[in-house]
C-alpha cells in the first residue's frame, strides 16, 4: 500500500516537473522476473541522485532524459543496464542465475559480503542450481567436484547420505587423517558432518575460499582453505513463492571391470592347484557343488530406491524476510535386506528490519537421519568383502544333502549357510541390525546496528547441536551371538553416541568511509569465540528373550562416559582499501590463540596483504573485447590446529579394571606435548579474472605455493610401545596452477549454450622434517624430505620367472630376485595417492522451456594400492575364496609366459607379497551427470493458479574411463580398519553406485 | 534515543569481550593429568595394574589377552590348520610371516606394559620406604623382565640354542619412558643379564599378593627364575629357584579332579587355581576374550581355528585326565574335529573368557626334571610329582637314562601343550619341527594335512620377524637375519 501510494506520488511529482524541464522525459515500465512483475526493484539513472522504486506490480517510473542510462537492481539479482532511447516505455527482464555478471557479483566472505569485482582474493563460487542438480548425492560435498578449481573431491564412499572429502590447493593430511577444509554455513563454523546434512535446495550459493588474505577471517580453522555456504534468505517486499520438488529413482552398484569365477571355473581352479571341494569332493558330490551356482552379489544386493521430497517458501514483506523450507528423503541403499537411509530436514530464516538503526534476525535449521549401516570391516562381516569371497557354489541357505530340501529352523525359516568364512553376512544383516540416527540442529541469530554513517556493528552469535545415537543389536540366537555371546545370558546389544554442541560468538565493527571521494576504506575489527561441548556414552548389556530388543540382564562391558571442550579465540583487524574501484589493497592481521596447544605456545600473530588492478577500468584500456580485467596477488599467513587433538598437550590418564581393581592406563594411547604449537599456512596467490566478449567468455586463472611450516602430525613413541603423540613435524608445500573457464557460445533470450572447464595441477613437496622422525614411513607411504607427502614406498615387482613361476623382484639396487624382502623397498617417485591434475568439464544447453546440461569429472596422475584385486588374484593363498577368472593364468611349465606367477600350491612359495604389482594408476574421467529438464511456464499454465512447472530427469555416474580394477574412486578404504590417507588402499568399503531420478519441480 | 540504546547496547556487548587464558585451558574430564597421576600410594597400585591391562587388552589383540596364547604354538608340530575356519595366523602355521605380514605381533602390547612398569619405577621416590614400596617396585620389575623375556624368547636367540646365540641379536631393554627414544638391540647375553638383574630385585622384595587377583607373589618370580636358567643352560640355577618357587608357594601341583571335573569345574574352568603361581585376570567386562585365538561357538558345535594334530592328540592316553581337559571331540559343518577346550571359558558365563595362566607349578617341576636330568640324570621324582596327578591308578615306570629324558619331554609337550611353550623347548633344545604329511585336520586324522610340514633346526625362521612397523619407526631397531 505505501509503495503503492509513493508510486502514485512520484507520479503526480513527476508530472507536474514535466514541464519546467523539457529535455527530460518519464519513463515507465514494469520490472520483472522468470516469475513475473518484481516489486521493491531499484530503478537509478546513472550519476544522478534520481531513483525510484517498482511498486507491488513490478512498476516504476522516473525521469531521465535521453542518452542516460537506468540501473535497474534487485537483491540477489544481476544490475541491468538500459539506454534510454526514444520510447517513453522500458520494460526489463531480471535474470538470477546463469549471466555471468550474476555469477561473481556478489561474493560471501561467510561474515559479510563483498563486491567480487572488487574482492582480491582467489575465491570459486558454485550456483546453488548445482547442488539440486545433483540431488541423489545428498550431501552438498559431493556437488562441488568439478566445479571449482583447485579443490579436490572424492566421494568418501557410496554410503547413503555420505559426503566426500573435499580438500583445497592440494591440502593433505600428512598425519594419516584427511585435512579437509573448514565449513561455515551462514555466519558461523560447521562441522563438515554438519554441513552435509542441508538440504541442496536451501543452498544459494558455496563460495570456497582459497587463499589467506580471505581466509584470514577465519584463523585457526581457515588454514585448509574454507567452505561458505550460503543459505537462501527470503526477499523484502516480495510477495511469497511457492517451490514443492518432488523425484524418485533408483540406484545401481558401479560394476567391477573383471568377472569373478563361477562355479565350475572356481572348482576348476581348485582341482588344477589341489585344494579345496573342486579337489577333494566326489564327482557326485561336485554335481551338487555346480547345481547351487549362483551369483553372491545378485544374492546380496539390490537396486536402491530413492525418494526426495521438498517443500519451500521465500517472502517478505518491506521489512521482514522469511525463508522456509521442509525436505524428506530417502535411499534404501543397494543392500538387500537393510533400511537405508531416511533424512528429515527443516530451515526457517528471518530477516527484519526493527528500526532505521536495528536489523536483527535468525536462521534456525534443523535435520533428523537414520541409517541402517553395514558393518565396514575387513571381513566377511562386511557384505561388500563376503559377496567377494563367498564361493559361487556355496548356496545361501542350507540344505539336505540327500533330498536337497531346504533345511527349516523351528520357525520354519530356512537356515543360512555359514560358508567357508563361517559368516553367513545374509543372516547378520538381518539378525545384527545396526542403527544410526543424527539429529542436528542449529540457530544462527544476529543484531546488526547502523551506528554512524558508515559505521556498523554486527553481533552474531551461531550454536549448533549435533546428536549421534547408536545402537547394535545381536539378537539372541543369531550366528555370531553364537561366536561372541554368551549361552547363559544370549544376545547383545550396545547403545553407543555423542552430543556435540558448538558455540561461536563473532563480533564485527566495520567502517565505511570515502576519502576525497575516490578513497574508498573499508575497515572491520573482529573478535571471534567458539567453544566445543562433546560428551559421549556407551552402554552394553546382554541377556536378552527373543528377538526384541528389551532390557537385558547383564552388563557385557563397563558402560562409560567421556566429556571434552575445546576453545579458540582470535582477534582481527582488515582493512581493504580501493581507489575509483581500480586500484585495490587489503590488510590484514591476527591474534590466534587455542586450548590445543601447549601452555606457553598456544597463542601466534599472522599477517597478510592482497593487492589487485582492475586493467579495464583505467582510462587507456580501449580494447574492446575485454570487458573486465583483473590483476591480482595475495600473500599471508594463517594459523592452524588442524590435526591436534584435545588434550594432546597433556599426557592424561583413565581408569581401566583389572583384576577386580583399578588399573591406570594412558587416556587415548596417547602421550602428550607441551610444547605442541601452531601450524603455520604461508599462502601466496596470484591470478588474473577477466571478462571477453561482450561477456561471453569469463576466464580466470591462478598460481599458489602453500608453505605449511611446523605441520602438525600424529607421529607413534618409537620405543616399541606405538603411543601416539601429536608434533610439529616439519615443513611441506603444495603449488599449482588452476583455470576456471566457462563460455557461452550462444547467449540470447531464447537459446543458451554454454561451456565449462575448471582444472588445476597440484605439485607437493616436504622441505623438511624434524627430529626424531626424520623419516615417517606408514604402511605402504613414506614421507621423506624433497618427496611428495605419501609416496608409495614398496618392493618393486620385476613380473614372472618364465623359469620356475616365482615372482620377482627388484633389490634396493635394482637387480633383479625371486627373493622377497622388506628391506628392498623404495619410495616410488611421484607416486602418491594424490592427483597431480583434478577438475571437471561440461556442458550446458537451453532452448525455450528446455535444458540439458552434462557434467564430467577426473583426476589423473593418483595411485592406489589395490588390496581388494589383491584378494581376487592370491597366487592361491586365499584358495578358500572365490577368485578372479584371471586367476586362472598362472605359470606352470606349460605357460610359462603367464601374467601371474606360481601358486603357493604348485610352487611352494608364497609369491602373494605386497609389492607395487598391485599398486595401480586410479585416474579416471567420469560422466558425472546429465540432467534434462523440460519447464511449462506461465505461457502454458494459464488456467492453473501456478508460475512454473518443470519435469526433469537426473542421471549419475553413467560411465567411468579408467584402467583401475575396480571403481576409481576411493575415498575410505576400509571404514573399521583405521585412519589412512584417503584413496591410499582399495577395500571393501561401500561402493559407489550409477543412479537414474525423475522430478518434478512447481512454482506458485 | 535511539543512538543513546545504541550506544548501551554495544557497551554490553563489548563488555563480554574480554578473554583469558582460563577461556582457552580446560582439564580433561573422567581422566587425570601427569602430574596427578602418581601421588598416593593407591596410585602406583593403579598403574601396575594399568601395566597389566595392558598386557591382556589395552595392547591390542597380540598380547597376553589372545593372539599370545597360539601365536608361537601355530608354528610346531602341536597343532593343525582348520581349512573351516577363519584362516587366522595362517603365515605363521606356513612358516611364512614377513616383517610386514608377521603374525606376531608382541611389541605393542609387551612395550606398553613395560612403559607402565618404567613410569612406576621412575616415581617411587614418591613413596615412603617400607614393605609397600618395595612390592611396587618389585612388582614392576617383575612385569618389566616378564615382557622382556617374552620378547626375547620369539624375537631372538635362546642361549642353549646355537654357540653364536649369546652374542647374537637380543631385544632393547626399555628401562626410561621416553616417548621419541629410538633404542637399538642389546645383544642376548646383554639382554638375559637386565630380565636376570630385573627379578632377582623382584624375589627379595615382592610380597605374597594376591594370585586371583591376578598378582604375582614370591613364588612367580622364582618361578620364572627357573625358566629364565633353563633357558640359559644353568642348570643349578634352575633348580634352586625351581625348590625355592615350591617351598614359597602355598598350594601344590592340581590333582587330577582339580585339574579337570566337568565343563564348568576344573583348573582350566576357573573353578579353581591349584598350582598356578601367576595369572592373568580376565573379567567378562575386560571385554576380551582369550580363547577367540583357539575357537568360537556355533551354535552347540565349535568352530575352531587349529585342532590338535592327530599325532599329539594320539599322545594323550585314555588315562590321562589332560584329554578331557584340554580337547573336546566334535561336530562342525558335517565334520568331526579335535577342538582345543584349554580356553573356552568357564561354562558358565560368556565363552572364550578365561583367566590367563602364565606361571604355573607344574612347569616349575618340568623345568627341574629337565635341569636334573641334565645334571645328573635325575629328575624322576619331580616328574613323577607330575605324572601320578594326571594319570589314574598311576605306576612308576622308573625309567633312566634316555628313556627319563624322553618321559620329561613328553610329559612337557603333554602337560604344557597349547600353553606357548613346545615352539621354544624345541628353539631352545635346537630341534625341528616335523609335522606328518599325511594326517589331516578331521578327529580320526582324515582331512587336508598340513601344506608346510618341517622347520629345520637352524633356520632362520625361528626368530619371528620383527614387525616392519616398528622397524619404520625405530630405524635403530635391527631386523632378524634372514627376513
Amino acid at each position: 500500500m505505501r509503495s503503492k501510494f509513493k508510486w502514485i506520488f512520484t507520479l503526480l511529482l513527476a508530472l507536474s516537473m514535466q514541464f519546467s524541464f523539457a529535455q527530460e522525459k518519464t519513463v515507465t515500465g514494469v520490472v520483472s522476473d522468470k516469475s513475473g512483475p518484481l516489486p521493491g526493484a531499484n530503478v537509478v539513472v546513472k550519476g544522478t541522485t534520481r531513483s525510484s522504486q517498482t511498486d507491488i506490480d513490478g512498476k516504476f517510473s522516473i525521469k531521465a532524459k535521453q542518452g542516460e542510462v537506468l540501473v535497474i537492481s534487485f537483491v540477489g539479482m544481476a544490475d541491468k543496464t538500459v539506454t534510454v532511447g526514444s520510447a517513453n516505455i522500458i520494460n526489463v527482464k531480471m535474470q538470477d542465475g546463469i549471466d555471468l555478471e550474476t555469477v561473481v557479483i556478489q561474493t560471501n566472505l561467510g561474515y559479510f559480503k563483498k563486491d567480487a569485482n572488487k574482492v582480491t582474493s582467489a575465491i570459486s563460487t558454485v550456483g546453488g542450481e548445482e547442488f539440486v542438480k545433483q540431488a541423489p548425492s545428498l550431501a552438498f560435498t559431493n556437488a562441488i567436484q568439478g566445479k571449482a578449481a583447485g579443490v579436490q573431491v572424492t566421494a568418501r564412499n557410496g554410503m547413503p547420505g555420505q559426503g566426500a572429502y573435499l580438500t583445497v590447493r592440494g591440502n593433505v593430511s600428512i598425519t594419516g587423517g584427511y585435512a579437509g577444509a573448514a565449513y561455515v554455513v551462514d555466519g558461523a563454523y560447521v562441522s563438515e558432518s554438519e554441513a552435509s546434512a542441508i538440504a541442496p535446495g536451501d543452498i544459494e550459493t558455496v563460495s570456497v575460499i582459497k587463499d589467506a588474505a580471505a581466509a584470514a577471517l577465519y584463523g585457526a580453522r581457515g588454514g585448509n582453505g574454507v567452505v561458505v555456504i550460503t543459505t537462501k534468505r527470503g526477499k523484502a517486499g516480495q510477495k511469497a513463492k511457492f517451490t514443492i520438488d518432488n523425484s524418485i529413482g533408483y540406484t545401481q552398484r558401479i560394476k567391477d571391470p573383471f568377472r569373478m569365477m563361477n562355479a565350475d571355473e572356481k572348482l576348476r581352479y581348485e582341482q588344477e592347484l589341489g585344494e579345496g571341494p573342486g579337489f577333494t569332493a566326489a564327482p557326485d558330490e561336485l554335481l551338487v557343488l555346480q547345481g547351487f551356482q549362483h551369483d553372491w552379489q545378485d544374492t546380496l544386493l539390490r537396486n536402491g530406491s530413492l525418494q526426495n521430497f521438498s517443500f519451500s517458501m521465500t517472502g517478505g514483506t518491506e521489512k521482514m524476510s522469511n525463508f522456509f523450507s521442509l525436505g524428506y528423503n530417502k535411499n534404501t541403499g543397494i543392500i538387500d535386506g537393510i533400511k537405508g537411509y531416511n533424512r528429515i530436514t527443516g530451515a526457517y530464516t528471518s530477516d527484519y528490519q526493527a528500526t532505521d538503526y536495528i536489523k536483527i534476525g535468525f536462521s534456525a535449521r534443523g535435520s533428523y537421519e537414520t541409517n541402517t549401516l553395514p558393518r565396514d570391516r575387513y571381513n566377511s562381516q562386511n557384505p561388500f568383502a563376503a559377496m567377494m569371497w563367498y564361493n559361487p557354489y556355496e548356496p545361501e541357505f542350507d540344505s539336505d544333502p540327500t533330498t536337497g530340501e531346504l533345511i527349516l529352523d523351528e520357525n520354519g525359516n530356512p537356515t543360512y549357510n555359514l560358508t567357508h568364512t563361517g559368516f553367513p553376512i545374509g543372516e547378520a544383516l538381518r539378525n545384527n541390525p545396526e542403527e544410526e540416527r543424527f539429529f542436528r540442529v542449529y540457530s544462527r541469530p544476529y543484531i546488526e546496528l547502523k551506528l554512524y554513517k558508515g559505521l556498523t556493528f554486527t553481533s552474531s552469535f551461531g550454536i549448533n547441536y549435533e546428536r549421534r545415537q547408536r545402537e547394535y543389536f545381536v539378537k539372541p540366537g543369531s550366528v555370531l551371538d553364537g561366536y561372541v555371546g554368551d549361552p547363559s545370558a544370549p544376545g547383545s546389544k550396545t547403545d553407543n553416541g555423542w552430543d556435540n554442541l558448538d558455540m561461536q560468538w563473532t563480533n564485527t565493527a566495520n567502517y565505511k568511509f570515502k576519502l576525497k571521494e575516490n578513497h574508498n576504506f573499508d575497515v572491520r575489527g573482529l573478535y571471534d569465540y567458539t567453544y566445543t561441548n562433546f560428551r559421549s556414552y556407551s552402554l552394553s548389556r546382554k541377556g536378552f528373550v527373543g528377538n526384541y530388543p528389551t532390557a537385558g540382564s547383564a552388563l557385557t562391558t563397563v558402560p562409560f562416559t567421556t566429556r571434552t571442550e575445546e576453545a579458540a579465540y582470535a582477534v582481527l583487524g582488515v582493512v581493504d582499501y580501493d581507489y575509483k574501484g581500480k586500484y585495490l589493497l587489503s590488510v590484514n592481521g591476527r591474534q590466534d590463540w587455542s586450548s590445543l596447544l601447549g601452555q606457553n605456545t598456544n597463542t601466534i600473530f599472522a599477517k597478510g596483504a592482497s593487492i589487485g588492478w582492475v586493467v579495464s577500468k583505467e582510462d587507456f584500456f580501449k580494447f574492446k573485447p575485454i570487458s573486465f580485467l583483473k590483476l591480482r596477488a595475495s600473500l599471508g599467513q594463517l594459523n592452524s590446529t588442524n590435526g591436534a587433538v584435545r588434550y594432546g598437550n597433556l599426557s592424561t590418564y583413565v581408569t581401566t579394571n583389572y583384576g577386580g581393581g583399578i588399573g591406570t592406563v594412558y587416556n587415548g594411547d596417547r602421550i602428550g606435548n607441551t610444547s605442541l604449537q601452531f601450524e603455520q599456512v604461508e599462502k601466496l596467490d596470484i591470478g588474473f579474472e577477466t571478462r571477453l566478449f561482450k561477456d561471453h567468455i569469463a576466464l580466470s586463472a591462478s598460481y599458489f605455493k602453500d608453505k605449511r611450516n611446523d605441520f602438525l602430525f600424529a607421529d607413534v613413541t618409537s620405543s616399541g610401545d606405538a603411543f601416539n603423540v601429536t608434533r610439529n613435524a616439519g615443513d611441506w608445500e603444495a603449488k599449482g596452477y588452476e583455470v576456471e573457464l566457462k563460455a557461452f557460445a550462444i547467449k540470447s533470450d531464447d537459446v543458451n549454450l554454454s561451456f565449462y572447464v575448471n582444472a588445476a595441477q597440484f605439485d607437493r613437496k616436504i622441505n623438511k622434517l624434524n627430529e626424531p622422525t626424520t623419516e615417517a614411513i606408514r604402511g605402504y607411504t613414506i614421507n621423506r624430505v624433497g618427496n611428495s607427502p605419501d609416496s608409495f614406498y614398496l618392493v618393486r615387482y620385476a613380473g614372472v620367472d618364465p623359469t620356475n613361476g616365482d615372482a620377482l623382484y627388484y633389490d634396493i639396487n635394482g637387480d633383479i630376485t625371486n627373493v622377497y624382502s622388506t628391506s628392498d623397498r623404495v619410495l616410488l617417485k611421484d607416486k602418491t595417492p594424490y592427483a597431480k591434475y583434478e577438475g571437471g568439464f561440461g556442458m550446458e544447453f537451453e532452448y525455450k522451456g528446455f535444458d540439458i546440461s552434462t557434467d564430467f569429472v577426473f583426476k589423473q596422475g593418483n595411485y592406489i594400492y589395490n588390496l581388494r584385486y589383491r584378494d581376487l588374484l592370491t597366487d592361491g593363498v586365499s584358495i578358500a575364496d572365490n577368485q578372479a577368472v584371471a586367476a586362472f593364468d598362472y605359470w606352470t611349465p606349460t605357460n610359462t609366459d603367464a601374467s601371474l606367477p606360481a601358486p603357493l600350491q604348485l610352487g611352494g612359495v608364497d609369491n602373494n607379497q605386497d609389492s607395487s604389482r598391485w599398486l595401480e594408476d586410479g585416474s579416471y574421467i567420469r560422466f558425472r551427470n546429465l540432467n534434462i529438464g523440460y519447464t511449462f511456464g506461465k505461457n502454458i499454465l494459464k488456467t492453473l493458479p501456478l508460475d512454473k512447472v518443470k519435469i526433469y530427469a537426473q542421471f549419475q555416474n553413467l560411465h567411468t574411463w579408467s584402467k583401475f580394477n575396480g571403481d576409481p574412486e576411493i575415498g575410505i578404504g576400509n571404514a573399521e580398519s583405521g585412519t589412512v590417507i584417503p584413496g591410499t588402499y582399495a577395500g571393501y568399503s561401500y561402493p559407489n553406485v550409477k543412479s537414474i531420478l525423475f522430478g518434478l519441480t512447481i512454482n506458485f | 534515543m535511539y543512538m543513546k540504546k545504541i550506544f548501551l547496547f554495544t557497551v554490553l556487548l563489548l563488555s563480554f569481550v574480554s578473554c583469558n587464558e582460563d577461556d582457552i585451558t580446560f582439564a580433561p574430564y573422567n581422566a587425570v593429568n601427569d602430574g596427578t597421576v602418581l601421588v598416593k600410594p593407591a596410585d602406583f597400585t593403579n598403574v601396575i595394574n594399568g601395566a597389566y591391562a595392558y598386557m591382556i587388552k589395552r595392547g591390542g589383540a597380540d598380547g597376553f589377552g589372545q593372539e599370545w596364547l597360539i601365536d608361537s604354538e601355530v608354528a610346531t608340530d602341536n597343532l593343525i590348520l582348520n581349512i573351516q575356519g577363519r584362516q587366522s595366523n595362517k603365515d605363521g602355521f606356513r612358516f611364512t610371516s614377513t616383517p610386514n605380514s608377521s603374525h606376531f605381533d608382541f611389541y605393542n602390547s609387551g612395550y606398553r606394559a613395560i612403559t607402565f612398569a618404567n613410569l612406576a619405577l621412575s616415581r617411587l621416590s614418591v613413596l615412603q620406604d617400607g614393605a609397600f614400596k618395595n612390592n611396587i617396585e618389585a612388582e614392576a620389575r617383575f612385569i618389566r623382565a616378564l615382557n622382556h623375556f617374552e620378547l626375547l624368547r620369539n624375537y631372538a636367540k635362546i642361549p642353549t640354542q646355537s654357540t653364536d646365540a649369546m652374542s647374537s641379536l637380543g631385544v632393547v631393554y626399555l628401562e626410561v619412558v621416553d616417548p621419541v627414544l629410538k633404542p637399538s638391540r642389546l645383544t642376548v647375553q646383554e639382554s638375559y643379564d637386565k630380565v636376570l638383574a630385573d627379578l632377582l630385585i623382584a624375589k627379595d622384595k615382592i610380597d605374597n599378593n594376591t594370585i586371583a587377583n591376578g598378582h604375582p607373589g614370591k613364588a612367580a618370580v622364582y618361578a620364572l627364575l627357573s625358566r629364565v636358567y633353563l633357558y640359559l643352560g644353568q642348570w643349578q640355577n634352575c633348580i634352586d629357584n625351581a625348590n625355592l618357587a615350591i617351598s614359597n608357594f602355598s598350594g601344590d601341583v592340581a590333582t587330577r579332579a582339580q585339574f579337570y571335573t566337568s565343563a564348568t569345574v576344573g583348573l582350566w574352568e576357573d573353578s579353581n587355581a591349584n598350582g598356578v603361581l601367576f595369572k592373568l585376570r580376565v573379567d567378562v567386562v575386560d571385554g576380551t576374550t582369550p580363547g577367540v585365538a583357539y575357537s568360537q561357538a556355533a551354535g552347540a558345535a565349535i568352530r575352531s581355528e587349529y585342532l590338535v594334530s592327530y599325532e599329539l592328540f594320539n599322545k594323550y592316553l585314555s588315562t590321562d585326565i589332560r584329554k578331557a581337559a584340554y580337547i573336546k571331540t566334535g561336530p562342525f559343518s558335517g565334520n568331526t574335529y579335535n577342538n582345543i577346550s584349554k580356553y573356552d571359558g568357564r561354562g558358565t558365563g560368556q565363552r572364550n573368557v578365561v583367566d590367563i595362566k602364565v606361571l604355573r607349578l607344574e612347569e616349575v617341576y618340568l623345568n627341574k626334571a629337565e635341569a636334573e636330568y641334565n645334571l645328573n640324570g635325575g629328575g624322576l621324582a619331580s616328574l613323577n610329582k607330575i605324572r601320578s596327578n594326571r594319570y589314574s591308578s598311576f605306576v612308576s615306570p622308573n625309567e633312566s637314562g634316555q628313556a627319563l629324558y624322553d618321559a620329561i619331554m613328553l610329559e612337557r609337550r603333554l602337560e604344557l601343550a597349547f600353553e606357548n611353550d613346545r615352539f621354544y623347548t624345541l628353539k631352545r633344545l635346537a630341534l625341528p619341527v616335523t609335522r606328518s604329511t599325511t594326517e589331516g585336520h578331521f578327529s580320526n586324522g582324515t582331512g587336508t594335512p598340513a601344506e608346510f610340514t618341517s622347520l629345520p633346526a637352524g633356520d632362520f625362521r625361528w626368530q619371528f620377524p620383527i614387525p616392519q612397523d616398528e622397524i619404520d619407526i625405530n630405524q635403530n631397531l635391527q631386523q632378524n637375519p634372514g627376513y
